[in-house]
């Protein structure tokens, strides 16, 4: 009787992950071995959208490309995500969890929402421009704030900011005061405390900050859409344009097997590492 | 080391009044007191890691009040050990001179030495997670000392540790004290580590300091009321000095006692227990009182007795010996004289300051 039970709860637990997570996946990657004839999906197997993969530059080519872009989004929101999730750990305690909170605000508000004000920000007659020329830092409102490469990465960096904070905001919080105390104690500068023992601590968090948002921009084909323009075309719209446009579905799936496989490795392979670190 | 006139407040909130006392050269000092006493504040105060609201410290006549901790010639062992959990043990001992720059070889063997004074020469490579407290400790103490500080300041570093593990982190304590001869000043709330480790005990409450003496002499001779109570137990009589320096107490009469203070003066004497003893007959030449058992307590080598006075039905005396035979055989009821050496009596005022 006690044996039903639980295989029932099991069941009821498993249901969800298992119907709105475990199946869509295995229905996406087995569409990957699909094949499309006239429009129609044929049910079969094949490595053909695999190998198109990796012959076309259209498609290897934008995808390292892509894979270069998220490197940039990640890198611009380490340098400037350090600083403001250290600034906010320095705070006397009853700041530090209001100014957090500033920092997460733009999260409460909607993706798109975002976006549509970036692309004012960044237009011709955006606030970007108009601060520009209003400084005199340049004489006439430049074009390719908007619609570019470097749009996207501006774009992107600024919208999974708060995901390279709170990380490191985390692991920077749970370094013991005593910790500081001692190194000063020891006869270390504050710049000493900070390079051998602050850091070294911080570093989990500052590789979870670098994970979440290279993975987020990766997935990410809205905003290469909204504000890349020609220029910005990104593995994103590659994949989205499968589904939109060319309507062949198995090779989306592929590229969205490719995708998935590239950020496994990538977690897999920062989890292996830390192991590594931690005795 | 000196501190002049110290004191710290945070906010409204006054932690520690204005302090001043003397740290004598290679001592074992304990700063002991219950929590919120400011011991712990005074301890952050001479290592720099808060600021003085006002007064000055000295270390060898030089004013280190201004100087920040990373340049004070103290080194702390913190309560929680303040281990680097990403370096080694080595690593973590070697800091501080790898901090001032000394070479690799010469680290190597300084740390080397101070895992052998520590007797943890083989656990140089663990971390600390690896560790138990008792060895975490080891190393946090080998981390300051291998600093050579002046000053050995150290916050609670025993109240971690279970009963065994204290006792024999205190007879190491005192045996590398001894042995390096460096000032030690320790923080506890413990007394009987205060009186087990130290050469003078700072006895500390409510953010003031009490009474600064020998184990014995703030043992025996409290100069205060919170100093006779916090210490183990003790007998408090209330008494008033008469003139020529005789105290007046429920017990009677005791000359010289109260020499030195002005008539009227309303003071306390205080006896510890194990300083009464019972008789069955007056002994001359001490203060003898016609007493009553009232009950008796056996704790192994030690028996507790409780008397009252015949003329005092109102006190009572706390007296302890060691269990002899006829201690054991004493019964509730009995007629005893209580017998006080009046040399015993430690005397302190009762006014309020």
């Amino acid at each position: 009787m006690r044996r039903a039970f639980r295989i029932g709860l099991f069941i009821l637990v498993a249901f969800v992950p298992s119907v709105f997570v475990l199946l869509p996946t295995l229905a996406f990657i087995s569409n990957s071995f699909f094949d499309v004839e006239n429009g129609q999906i044929v049910v079969t197997f094949t490595l053909a959208n695999y190998v198109a993969f990796l012959q076309q530059p259209e498609y290897w080519g934008v995808f390292l490309n892509t894979l270069l872009l998220c490197l940039q989004v990640s890198a611009i929101c380490l340098i400037f995500g350090f600083p403001v999730a250290w600034f906010i750990w320095r705070l006397p305690e009853r700041l530090r969890y209001p100014f957090l909170f500033i920092v997460i605000l733009p999260l409460f508000m909607s993706y798109v929402v975002k976006l549509f004000a970036f692309r004012s920000i960044l237009g011709l007659n955006g606030f970007l421009n108009q601060f520009l020329v209003a400084l005199h830092l340049i004489e006439n409102p430049y074009m390719a704030f908007l619609f570019s490469r470097d749009a996207i990465i501006l774009t992107q960096a600024s919208m999974f900011f708060p995901f390279m904070v709170l990380p490191i905001f985390l692991s920077l919080e749970r370094i013991p005061d005593s910790l500081i105390h001692a190194s000063a104690d020891l006869g270390a500068s504050g710049g000493t405390t900070f390079r051998k023992v602050v850091l070294p601590l911080a570093m989990p968090g500052v590789v979870a900050g670098l994970v979440f948002v290279f993975i987020m921009a990766l997935g990410d084909y809205i905003t290469p859409q909204m504000v890349g323009g020609m220029m910005g075309h990104t593995f994103g719209r590659v994949v989205w344009s499968q589904f939109g446009v060319t309507f062949d579905w198995p090779q989306g799936a592929a590229f969205g097997v490719v995708l998935v496989v590239v950020c496994a490795a990538l977690v897999a392979g920062v989890g292996l590492m830390s192991r590594q670190k931690r005795v | 080391m000196q501190l002049i006139e110290v004191s710290k407040t945070y906010g409204v909130e006054q932690a520690l009044r204005p302090i001043s006392f003397e740290v004598r050269n290679g001592e074992f000092l304990t700063i002991l007191g219950p929590s919120g006493s400011g011991k712990t504040t005074v301890l952050r105060l001479i290592g720099g890691f808060t600021q003085v609201s006002s007064g000055r410290i000295m270390i060898d006549n030089r004013d280190i009040t201004l100087l920040p901790a990373n340049r004070r010639p103290c080194n702390t062992v913190f309560q929680d050990y303040a281990l680097f959990p990403h370096k080694t043990a080595a690593s973590n001992i070697g800091y501080g001179l790898m901090v001032r720059g000394l070479r690799r070889s010469e680290i190597d063997t300084k740390v080397s030495d101070a895992l052998r004074l520590v007797g943890l020469e083989a656990m140089g490579n663990k971390y600390p997670i690896q560790l138990s407290g008792g060895q975490q400790q080891r190393i946090a103490l080998a981390r300051s000392l291998v600093c050579e500080p002046r000053v050995l300041l150290l916050d609670e570093p025993l109240s971690a540790l279970d009963a065994d593990m204290r006792r024999q982190m205190q007879q190491f304590l005192k045996k590398i004290q001894r042995d390096i001869k460096t000032t030690f000043i320790l923080v506890t709330h413990d007394q009987e580590e205060a009186i087990i480790l130290s050469d003078r005990i700072a006895v500390m409450s409510g953010g003031k300091l009490e009474q600064i003496g020998t184990p014995h002499e703030v043992y025996y001779y409290p100069q205060s009321y919170f100093v006779a109570t916090f210490l183990g137990d003790n007998n408090l009589m209330e008494g008033t000095v008469l003139a020529g320096g005789v105290i007046d107490l429920p017990i009677g009469r005791v000359g010289d006692a109260g020499a030195g203070r002005r008539a009227d003066e309303k003071i306390f004497a205080a006896i510890r227990p194990e300083r009464i003893s019972l008789d069955r007959t007056a002994v001359p030449g001490k203060i003898n009182i016609a007493s009553r058992v009232v009950d008796i307590s056996f704790t192994g080598a030690i028996s507790t007795v409780r008397i009252v006075p015949d003329a005092l039905p109102s006190q009572s005396f706390l007296i302890k010996a060691m269990s002899s035979r006829w201690i054991e055989g004493l019964a509730a009821g009995q007629s005893i004289h209580t017998v006080i050496d009046p040399a015993d009596l430690s005397i302190f005022s009762r006014e309020a300051i």
